[in-house]
């Protein structure tokens, strides 16, 4: 792993936590921009709080799809399950063209209002990019590299976590970064039946015209994708230094 | 021993291999060859349970391969294809060592054998650090073969492992294979297109047509007795000079119709004269510096000394002796190993030998 780099995402995680612990930053920012407006800082929670349930929709939705996903990509990716592999392509591009909030609207009535709507919405959303990248990471593999496998004696479940998971583990995680990022982002959402984070202060801005609350829940969301973003790149680049090239093999 | 009992293989509605019944013996390589299409693969593949047959039984040392866990087999048979498949995320040691960890050797063992292997296949230690695509394609192969040969199997199964390989590289190649076989006198199944190298490497030949068996049988005797034109057209019209590639010079050197004198003022005229083929050699401690023979020519005789006299090695085939006396324009060729002067071989010799072939 590059020290500078990682250096780099010490310093800004430093500042992110800084700016969400420390009203200064975004007083003196937004108090900049928007001079006339008499409440600049979303109040009514504090940011660090909105920060925090924020992560937790993120977190668990991503570690959900994430487990669903890569379940769903290897199965595909198997013998017995191959005959599946059009249905799952087919669902799962259904559900990313289907918007987050219809998927809100139709599980309010089940789920209730909250969280567990909003874990629903985000984990149907962001499992598409997983799926993919987990099938096409697996077929990526060249067969001659299977069949050795197979030929020097390895089981089906040691070809599995030897040689088909570290050989497809960087575009397995290139699918999980950007369904993490997608969730960040679309996280925001849920904050209109209630399930926290930092679409509050945005939904807030939105209703009393503020565009200063808009702002600040939205700024702190994007530097929050962007910080996330860099660690998966720093991982991403480090498995990659395992001399990982398939054709070279 | 190796048994292919009835063997067929159908895939839908065609047979990629059909009946076929052949031994493949201990100790020795045996070269299943023909065109593209022909069921070699498949043969192969079935021995160590890649493939299931359809119909037939395998043995292995008279027991049946079904009796065996398909993964403990192919844990005991080596295994070595053309695209080498070696693993690109482990280097050198890790892809040598997958088989001894598979089988739970302890570490030093481990340690131990990848020092052995890489001595065997002439790559140098500090090559362990190395990941597969910094290595050039003979390396690789010399690599996936160190790993075919981890666990000291008794069987290797090979798959076109040189096809891929630039010519040079691969004659460099088959000669490290079969001085390494030499060493480990594996059983050696070895699939290839390439009647070359089933002749150059091979012990017997399996030779196959449409999944069937056209002859099989050590390879002296199916280049001297082809069973049929398909045979015949596979091993060339050039099968006689091919089959002069087995014959070593060291049984056929002789010192028949020779006399060997360390000063010139030694010649015997009359030994020349009684008989044409009858030679005089000049040779001091060690070398041999020239020969002398009779000529009759236009009616005028005349004993003729000559100097620039073709040598070869005790382990040189009797086709590039040939070659090299073309080369010279000389019809004798002088066999020594190292200082010993081991004897002479004839164009005639070669001809002889040749002929009866034919």
């Amino acid at each position: 792993m590059n020290k500078k780099k990682v250096i780099f995402l010490f310093i800004i995680t430093g500042f992110f936590v800084f700016i969400i612990t420390n009203d200064g930053f975004f007083n003196f920012l937004l108090g900049g921009l928007f001079p006339n407006q008499k409440n600049i800082l979303y109040n009514r929670q504090p940011m660090v709080a909105l920060v925090g349930s924020h992560l937790e929709l993120v977190m668990l939705s991503s570690l959900l799809a994430v487990l669903i996903g890569v379940t769903i990509g290897l199965v595909v990716t198997r013998k017995f399950g191959r005959k599946f592999l059009p249905l799952v392509n087919e669902l799962t591009s259904f559900g990313q063209t289907f918007p987050p909030v219809a998927i809100l609207a139709l599980s309010v009535p089940i789920l209730g209002f909250g969280f567990k709507p909003t874990i629903l919405a985000l984990v149907v959303y962001s499992i598409l990019p997983i799926v993919e990248n987990t099938v096409s990471g697996i077929q990526s593999i060249p067969d001659s590299i299977l069949d050795t496998a197979k030929g020097v004696g390895m089981n089906k479940f040691q070809v599995l976590y030897k040689i088909e998971l570290p050989l497809s583990l960087n575009i397995i995680l290139g699918g999980i970064r950007t369904s993490v990022i997608i969730n960040i982002g679309t996280a925001t959402v849920g904050a209109t039946i209630g399930a926290g984070g930092l679409g509050k202060p945005i939904i807030a801005g939105l209703v009393n015209q503020n565009s200063s609350y808009l702002l600040h829940g939205a700024l702190v969301a994007a530097f929050m994708a962007f910080i996330i973003d860099y660690f998966f790149s720093l991982i991403i680049r480090s498995s990659k230094k395992e001399k990982m090239n398939i054709n070279g093999g | 021993m190796i048994r292919l009992k009835n063997i067929s293989k159908k895939y839908n509605n065609t047979y990629a291999v059909k009946n076929l019944n052949f031994d493949i013996c201990n100790g020795c390589i045996t070269m299943i060859i023909g065109p593209s299409g022909c069921g070699k693969t498949t043969t192969l593949r079935m021995i160590n349970r890649l493939v299931e047959p359809s119909n037939g039984e395998i043995f292995i040392n008279n027991k049946n391969i079904l009796d065996y866990n398909p993964v403990a087999l192919r844990r005991n048979i080596g295994y070595v294809i053309q695209e080498i498949g070696l693993f690109p995320h482990y280097n050198v040691e890790e892809n040598i060592t997958v088989v001894p960890k598979l089988l739970k050797w302890g570490k030093d063992k481990i340690k131990k054998r990848v020092d052995e292997l890489l001595d065997l296949v002439s790559l140098n230690p500090e090559y362990k650090q190395k990941y597969p695509h910094q290595l050039s394609g003979g390396e690789k192969q010399r690599v996936g073969l160190a790993r075919a040969l981890a666990s000291d199997p008794e069987i290797l199964l090979m798959d076109e492992p040189f096809g891929a390989i630039d010519p040079i590289n691969r004659t460099k190649l088959h000669e490290s294979f079969m001085e390494i076989q030499k060493k480990i006198k594996k059983t050696i199944v070895f699939v290839t297109h390439d009647i070359n190298e089933a002749i150059k490497l091979g012990d017997n030949l399996v030779i196959l047509k449409k999944g069937m068996l056209v002859q099989n049988g050590k390879l002296k005797t199916v280049l001297n007795n082809p069973k049929n034109n398909f045979v015949k057209s596979l091993l060339g019209e050039d099968r006689n000079l091919k089959g002069l590639v087995l014959k070593k010079s060291y049984d056929f050197a002789n010192k028949k119709y020779l006399k060997i004198i360390k000063n010139k003022n030694e010649i015997d005229k009359t030994f020349l004269k009684k008989d044409k083929r009858n030679l005089i050699i000049l040779k001091d401690k060690k070398r041999i510096k020239g020969y002398f023979k009779y000529q009759n020519k236009n009616n005028e005789e005349k004993i003729k000394y000559y100097s620039n006299i073709v040598k070869a090695g005790k382990y040189s085939n009797l086709r590039e002796i040939l070659s090299k006396m073309m080369e010279f324009g000389e019809d004798v060729a002088f066999i020594c190993s190292k200082d010993i002067f081991l004897g002479v071989i004839r164009l005639a010799d070669i001809l002889k030998e040749m002929g009866s072939n034919l």
